[in-house]
């Protein structure tokens, strides 16, 4: 019998984007933005790739050591008074934040591609939760019932028109459509205001997790994370294994190069999580949860890491630093966005993080998109060799069914 | 499970008559008539036939366009094509384009022309000058193209072959890059055209033109001033695409098999930022051309020129 295979799936999805005119438009115009932004990135901070250099081989150090340094995470943040636990698949890692979770109902969520890999929030939902996410974009990605479109900037693909569209029909508020950028966000603003004033949980992912100290590292620009980790008496970070770096000063490198190759240098904020809130202001005992968190747990994933940290390839994808920008460089991704990749990621590292997430197989199947331009190579901060990675994927195609 | 059909396709046929798309007899020296190159010797041009084929793979592309929609149709022409005779194949698909053969046929006579009053001495492999595999390779076809890469180095080292002269990128570096890998010993030195030309033979006519550098030449081979210096020695004013050198922008030619409208998407995004510099538009390996010669309609006055035509 003849039947169609994934990758045609996702054929017949790029063209259907590619047939979006507002979706081109959208995007054609943010990549040359980034791309600009990447450009004068590298005359103006040449000495990024310095860091970017220490950063890669902070992770190599991890990588190869990978159970040693999972321990002392687990360790480091026990001592920082926070919880830690370590989840095997993506159910897991379910189980285990519905059990911390328990009867508590309002949750808020600050946009991580890990809580997307697990499907977190629809999860959330179907328990009968009451779940919002508080980053603008994925808010709207949570209206339009869609997946991220790109690793930092999740509604890249929406033009204003569309946005509004979309607020007036999922939210119900009377937008008009002269209304600027501005007035949209002022409006979701106030809307999520009232969300985490009342939120019981907080669950965000996580930029790097350094293993010396236990401590999150997070990064952003609208300040939702600062929110959605400190107002709520509970912070749940799920983090992926490969977030981990050796120290607290690898994590802020790291951090100042994602942001870098995001376009998005200096980041307004960048947030360091360890342990929960403290005080010993009061009868000189240590108190939790003075202003901030008064439980704050850490769920290490591995959903394929592991596996894909033994496979000579797949294990250099493992350092990726999220940047986005081998997607902005990237000609197939330019038009059709993260339609080309797997249920959650997208794009040239997209490919392989669906290989490690997914499987290999679903990674080699949606890997004959890839045009072998090799310029996702030189957008990758800590030199993945993206497009080598993918031709692997690509011999892995005709032993798929 | 179509595109598994079209790869095993172009698989078998690449294994059984050295092409990965069904050709006429010949086709592949057939603008070589008249030259009388030497057969044997160490400095052998090799063009592993991309230009030449160009005009059949467009055929083919035309082909499964009219059968896109049916994945049985797909199914069933492309298995029987597999098991045709070959003197039957080349009734198999569409007339190829006569411009596009003319293009190629014209373009390795003047890269002939350039090499010989260059001086340099070079033998031609007529028919053994068959498909590099390149495209196999790139589809993860590994064993296949593996077994077809030693049928290729065995012609060359037959013909006591130590240097090879290249004109396309693709064939440069599937040769000099990856054919080590599957090849024990081997020992071929590998160039490009470009590299070996000092002085160029003809003088700018048009006042200025731009540059599409091909992503296998800046990213893989570092062949990035050779064309430039080429040029700027014929007379031409150069004027660099947004996208220029290591960072040049693909023109969407590999996904053309898989997805026409997501290449042609691609294409016009080149296109346009090409066409907003000159009129003049210089590719330097004949997918890029194809490519952009697919969609040129839609971009009046504009003309795709490959560099061996300028200089």
């Amino acid at each position: 019998m003849i039947i169609l295979g994934l990758l045609e799936d996702v054929i017949n999805d790029s063209i259907r984007f590619l047939s979006n005119r507002g979706y081109q438009e959208a995007l054609s115009s943010a990549v040359s933005n980034s791309e600009a932004r990447f450009f004068n990135m590298l005359r103006q901070h040449g000495d990024i790739k310095e860091l970017a250099k220490e950063v890669e081989e902070a992770k190599k150090e991890v990588l190869s050591n990978i159970e040693y340094y999972i321990g002392k995470v687990m360790d480091s943040f026990k001592a920082a008074n926070g919880v830690a636990h370590y989840a095997e698949s993506g159910k897991d890692a379910l189980e285990i934040i519905d059990k911390i979770i328990g009867d508590r109902k309002r949750i808020l969520l600050s946009k991580s591609m890990t809580c997307e890999e697990v499907g977190l929030r629809k999860h959330l939902q179907q328990m009968g939760k009451e779940v919002w996410e508080t980053d603008l974009g994925q808010l709207l990605i949570q209206l339009e019932g869609g997946k991220p479109m790109h690793a930092t900037a999740p509604v890249i693909h929406m033009t204003l028109g569309q946005i509004i569209k979309l607020v007036r029909s999922k939210l119900g508020m009377d937008v008009r459509e002269d209304e600027s950028p501005q007035d949209i966000a002022g409006r979701l603003r106030v809307f999520l205001r009232e969300k985490f004033i009342k939120s019981e949980v907080g669950i965000s992912g996580a930029n790097a997790v350094s293993a010396d100290t236990g401590s999150v590292f997070l990064i952003e620009n609208e300040g939702n994370i600062r929110l959605v980790t400190s107002l709520p008496p509970l912070h749940i970070i799920l983090a992926g294994i490969e977030k981990i770096v050796p120290t607290m000063i690898d994590a802020l490198k790291l951090v100042m190069v994602q942001s870098s190759y995001a376009g998005l240098f200096p980041p307004s904020y960048i947030n360091v999580v360890s342990g929960p809130s403290a005080t010993g202001d009061i009868g000189h005992r240590k108190v939790y949860g003075a202003h901030g968190p008064r439980e704050v747990h850490l769920v290490l994933l591995n959903n394929g890491r592991k596996e894909a940290n033994k496979n000579v390839f797949l294990r250099e994808e493992l350092r990726c630093i999220r940047c986005g920008n081998c997607q902005i460089l990237c000609p197939v991704w330019n038009h059709v966005a993260n339609t080309w990749g797997g249920k959650v990621y997208g794009g040239p590292m997209g490919v392989i993080w669906t290989a490690i997430t997914e499987g290999i197989e679903i990674g080699s199947e949606v890997s004959q998109l890839c045009l072998g331009c090799k310029r996702c190579d030189l957008a990758c901060p800590v030199e993945i060799p993206l497009s080598n990675i993918i031709h692997y994927l690509k011999t892995q195609f005709k032993k798929s069914t | 499970m179509k595109v598994k059909e079209i790869m095993r396709f172009m698989a078998d046929m690449t294994l059984r008559t050295g092409f990965p798309v069904p050709v006429p007899q010949g086709f592949s020296y057939k603008w070589a008539e008249g030259y009388g190159f030497n057969r044997k010797g160490e400095v052998m041009l090799y063009t592993g036939a991309l230009y030449q084929l160009v005009p059949y793979i467009e055929s083919l592309s035309i082909f499964l366009k009219s059968i896109e929609r049916s994945d049985i149709g797909a199914f069933l022409a492309l298995r029987t094509a597999s098991h045709l005779p070959a003197e039957l194949l080349a009734n198999f698909l569409p007339e190829p384009d006569k411009k596009l053969v003319d293009f190629s046929n014209k373009t390795l006579r003047s890269i002939a022309g350039l090499l010989i009053k260059n001086g340099v001495e070079f033998s031609y492999l007529y028919e053994d000058d068959i498909y590099s595999g390149v495209l196999l390779y790139d589809m993860g076809l590994v064993e296949e193209f593996g077994e077809h890469a030693k049928k290729v180095y065995s012609r060359l080292k037959g013909r006591g072959v130590k240097k090879v002269i290249t004109v396309d990128p693709h064939t440069y570096s599937i040769l000099a890059k990856t054919y080590p890998k599957f090849i024990d010993g081997f020992s071929l030195e590998v160039v490009s055209y470009m590299e070996l030309i000092k002085k160029v033979t003809k003088k700018a006519t048009i006042n200025s033109l731009t540059i599409h550098d091909s992503c296998i030449y800046a990213r893989e081979l570092d062949i990035i001033d050779a064309p430039r210096k080429l040029l700027e020695g014929a007379g031409y004013n150069i004027v660099e695409p947004r996208r220029n050198r290591e960072y040049t922008f693909c023109c969407g030619g590999p996904v053309e098999m898989l997805s026409p409208s997501l290449a042609s998407a691609i294409a016009d995004d080149r296109m346009k930022e090409l066409s907003e510099r000159s009129k003049n538009i210089v590719t330097m390996c004949p997918i890029c051309f194809i490519n952009f010669y697919r969609i040129r309609h839609r971009y009046k006055g504009v003309e795709i020129h490959d560099i061996s035509s300028l200089i």
